[in-house]
């Protein structure tokens, strides 16, 4: 636009210099080479000025100097008349060209002044919307070289291909309906990049109102435009962030008013969001929570302090549901409140959750408290710090005085014992069991068996000891009752054996017995008569001799039924028999006022032997020794011994202090004996038990006085078997 | 000494013991039949003789004591027990039961021919009673009815004069039942009708202060 122009104004300058030299030469009037300068000077400014008088010097002086040339016309009146015509009308068209005209052209050039210094790209076009005029910004933005004058600059190349269609089409709009136009597009820069510009441009009218052109400024808005949208993004993420927060979110104002509530509430309590939820929202909360949530907010909102409830709300299928809100004030400058952020979380499940883990602590606590035992817990360093309510009452401990159980608790004498074995046990993780007496709340102390076992974490390393104790006290002395009461009942029922078996002996022995000594008589009888009837006498003898057969008969199966039985062999000290046996005996011993002397072996071998067996084998010897001083006066003394007998053998002996025995063999024979009650079976039974032993019995009179039994048991007596010879 | 035809019975399950008791007696000069249970005994018919039973406490088919017990309702000879083991309680309840004695054996001859004796002549004693009363309950039924009705009022010890008017009848008249009475019944003296008449059984019914009012 401003090319043309310019062109244009230097031709015009030439012009006025060429006819003004011209002019001068044919007039030959060299004043009339000023005339360019008074003409352009104030038109064109000075350099047009200097350059118009310039030529029209340079033109006067080559024509005066070379008239060769020009000579015809300077010859020629007509000819130079027609040149001066020629002259004029040149001058005149230069004129034209450099006069105002000038008020548009002037205008024209402020304008490039201005779009030149516009702080953007700013260009000017014609009505058609052709560039006029570009400032150098949008060359050097584009990196575009051309002339200044290239009407073929099409800013549509610059465009970006994806707004091309809808710029070009905006901009022929306004060109045609000649509103202004306005567009935001992005241009590409010299480099490549695309940035986002807004253009602007006006048309500009004449006085008539026609469109003269436009004016246009496009500004680099692409930091701007950045920028809004980080903004826009970074709000719309807020707006995401507040609709797919997992929780919703009420905003109130200053004074609680409610301002604003997310999808998630909204959907929540089944409100509209275009309604203002100006709604009773009290009436959601379950009646038995209104109070305190009402009192909460009350005191909060006028103290101006966070608040946190957890309360039952009214959701939109009507079920109540646990929701936890927390709500914090947001102040402005001034400190006054200008918003309340509500967050409400549905906390039903772990409300449940945790009212279902509270209830299962409780019946855990319930249960330990009311296990009819005794349970504590330690520290993995073995430091007791709970002790259950059981064991407090039990101990009159208070809860928190649970590290003194060990000092308070437990008895002295037990303490250096406990404290070894805890210790170990912490020290290697084994289970730890002990039993103690432990100090109960009215001071007695009681046998307890406490048993703990460790508690591992995940690493295996011990986090704490849980411990149990049980009181065994009446449990302990109960056994030990039934331990008096056992041994009380087994030598109860090893009497009532010998008994049983002296009965039963009895019962088998006695009829033949009866008859032998009826008979007896009858014999007697038959030989008293007068004359001794022989005959009779010989058969009642008979009857006799069988009847006494019969009763050997039944000793020798009593004797056969022990060997029989089989003894049940084990090994046995001998000396544990012996205070078994005197301990059994000792109602009687005391009864019969005799003192007993004991002289038991060290270090005497275990035999092999049946031990009941064996025990009614001492009985029977002590009793048998106890009764044959029965008649004695002064004191009865019994001495048993026991030692080692000769090759490899245990021996022992019992010794009275009685009369002593006529002749020792025959009293091991059945039936013999010296006493007035009893059957004379006792020996003759022991001595089958030692024999069924491999062992021997033997009795000798002692002296001065007495009979002393010796029972000698082989050390490796075999077991012998059972023989069925009965 | 026990005389003959007198018989001692022996009840006791083993064969030996019976035997050398039997032998005993036969050496003394009894005769003895034993048993080796009581059923066996039972169902022997026992001659009609003076005698007595010896007999275990321990049986197969029922004990001793309780034999005695269920014999005591008939007439049946004295008994002796003989036992392997004798308790007091038992010999307590044989004694009072009325046994003659309890002996526990082995026995001396001696003590048992003691008891047998003594049970026999119980049994004589027992036997002469029978007797005589057999004998003097044949007396009694030859008598007729109002003599019937005169015996306990004369036995009482009313005069003739009460007796006969409690019977309403004349004096007399009582005299000759009295004296029918006397013969019949085979006694001399009133005494020796009173002594009869309280064996049988005859009570006295009337007094004579009573049969004054």
């Amino acid at each position: 636009m401003n090319v043309l122009s310019s062109i244009e104004r230097y031709g015009m300058v030439a012009a006025l210099g060429l006819g003004a030299g011209l002019i001068a030469f044919l007039t030959d009037e060299t004043s009339c080479l000023l005339a360019p300068i008074v003409l352009v000077w104030p038109r064109a400014g000075r350099g047009p000025g200097l350059l118009s008088v310039g030529l029209a010097a340079a033109t006067f002086a080559v024509l005066t100097f070379q008239v060769g040339v020009l000579a015809p016309i300077a010859d020629s009146d007509a000819l130079r008349f027609a040149t001066f015509l020629a002259t004029a009308a040149l001058i005149g068209w230069a004129l034209a060209g450099l006069s105002p005209d000038s008020v548009g052209r002037r205008q024209e050039h402020e304008a490039r002044l201005i779009v030149d210094s516009m702080p953007g790209l700013g260009w000017s076009a014609d009505p058609q919307g052709n560039f006029r005029y570009l400032n150098s910004s949008i060359f050097e933005y584009t990196g575009i070289k051309c002339e200044a004058d290239q009407p073929a600059f099409a800013g549509a190349i610059v465009l970006h291909p994806d707004e091309e269609d809808r710029v070009v089409e905006h901009w022929r709009e306004c060109l045609s309906t000649g509103q202004p136009y306005e567009s935001e597009h992005r241009l590409r820069r010299g480099d490549g990049e695309y940035r986002w510009f807004r253009a602007v441009a006006r048309p500009s009218r004449d006085a008539q109102g026609r469109i003269t052109g436009w004016y246009g400024l496009t500004l680099d808005i692409d930091d701007q435009r950045k920028a809004e949208e980080a903004l826009r993004k970074s709000q719309s993420e807020l707006a995401l962030i507040l609709e797919s927060i997992p929780g919703m979110i009420a905003v109130a104002d200053g004074d609680g008013r409610h301002a604003y509530a997310n999808r998630r509430l909204l959907d929540y309590l089944d409100l509209n969001p275009s309604k203002s939820i100006v709604y009773p929202w009290i009436e959601a909360v379950h009646p038995d929570d209104r109070e305190a949530v009402l009192k909460v907010r009350r005191y909060s909102i006028k103290g101006g302090e966070p608040f946190e409830v957890v309360y039952r709300r009214r959701r939109r299928d009507g079920a109540y549901r646990w929701i936890r809100a927390r709500v914090e004030p947001a102040r402005d400058e001034s400190g006054k409140i200008i918003r309340w952020y509500s967050l409400l979380v549905d906390v039903h499940e772990e409300k449940l959750a945790e009212q279902a883990v509270r209830e299962s602590e409780e019946r855990l606590r319930r249960l330990i408290d009311t296990i009819p035992a005794l349970v504590w817990c330690a520290t993995g360093a073995g430091d007791a710090f709970y002790l259950n309510k059981r064991l407090l009452d039990y101990s009159g401990l208070a809860p928190d005085e649970a590290s003194q159980a060990r000092t308070r608790l437990i008895h002295p004498d037990d303490v250096p014992s406990l404290v070894d074995t805890w210790a170990d046990c912490v020290g290697t993780g084994q289970s730890f069991r002990i039993i103690y007496r432990l100090r109960r709340a009215d001071g007695a102390y009681r046998w307890h068996e406490g048993r703990a076992e460790p508690w591992r974490d995940e690493t295996g390393a011990i986090a704490y000891w849980v411990g149990v104790n049980v009181d065994i006290d009446d449990r302990l002395r109960a056994e030990q009752a039934l331990r008096t009461t056992q041994a009380r009942f087994q030598r109860a029922s090893q009497l009532a054996g010998l008994a049983e078996v002296s009965a039963s002996i009895a019962h088998e022995v006695n009829q033949p017995l009866a008859a032998v000594v009826t008979n007896s008589h009858a014999c007697q009888r038959w030989l008293s008569t007068e004359p001794p009837n022989l005959q009779r006498a010989r058969l009642a003898a008979d009857r006799i001799i069988r009847d006494a057969n019969a009763a050997a008969e039944v000793v020798s199966r009593v004797r056969a039924l022990f060997r029989q039985t089989g003894p049940t062999k084990a090994p046995m000290d001998l000396n544990e028999v012996i205070a078994e046996v005197l301990d059994l005996l000792v109602d009687d011993i005391s009864a019969r006022n005799v003192v007993i002397e004991r002289s038991l072996g060290n270090g005497l071998p275990r035999v092999l032997a049946d031990r009941v067996q064996f025990q009614q084998v001492l009985v029977n010897l002590i009793r048998n020794g106890m009764e044959a001083m029965d008649g004695l006066d002064g004191p009865k003394r019994l001495a048993i011994r026991s030692r080692r007998g000769e090759g490899d053998a245990v021996a022992v002996e019992v010794r009275d202090y009685g009369s002593g025995v006529a002749d020792p063999e025959s009293i091991f024979e059945p039936f013999f004996t010296s006493k007035t009650h009893g059957m004379g079976m006792g020996l003759a039974i022991s001595r089958s038990i030692v024999e069924a032993h491999d062992g021997r019995i033997r009795v000798a009179q002692a002296h001065p006085t007495g009979t002393v039994f010796t029972v000698i048991l082989p050390v490796h007596a075999a077991p012998t078997p059972a023989k069925a010879d009965a | 000494m026990i005389g003959q035809g007198q018989i001692v019975f022996v009840v006791d399950d083993d064969p030996r013991v019976c035997e050398a008791i039997c032998d005993l007696l036969a050496a003394t000069g009894i005769e003895a039949v034993s048993f080796g249970s009581v059923a066996e005994y039972v169902a022997f018919t026992r001659p009609d003789a003076p005698a007595c039973l010896v007999l275990d406490v321990e049986l197969p088919d029922i004990n001793g004591l309780e034999f005695q017990r269920q014999a005591a309702q008939a007439e049946h000879p004295p008994i002796v027990f003989i036992t392997g083991h004798g308790d007091i309680p038992s010999s307590v309840r044989a004694i009072k039961g009325g046994a003659v004695d309890f002996l526990t054996k082995p026995f001396a001859d001696h003590v048992l021919l003691d008891a047998i004796r003594s049970a026999v002549e119980r049994d004589k004693e027992a036997r002469r009673n029978r007797e005589e009363l057999t004998r003097l309950g044949a007396r009694l039924a030859t008598l007729t009815p109002r003599e019937r009705e005169v015996l306990p009022l004369v036995v009482s010890g009313l005069l003739n004069k009460q007796a006969a008017q409690a019977l309403g009848i004349s004096e007399t008249t009582l005299e000759i039942h009295r004296g029918k009475i006397m013969r019949k019944m085979a006694v001399a003296s009133l005494a020796d009708l009173v002594r009869i008449a309280g064996k049988l059984g005859i009570e006295v019914t009337h007094s004579r202060r009573t049969g004054a009012e």
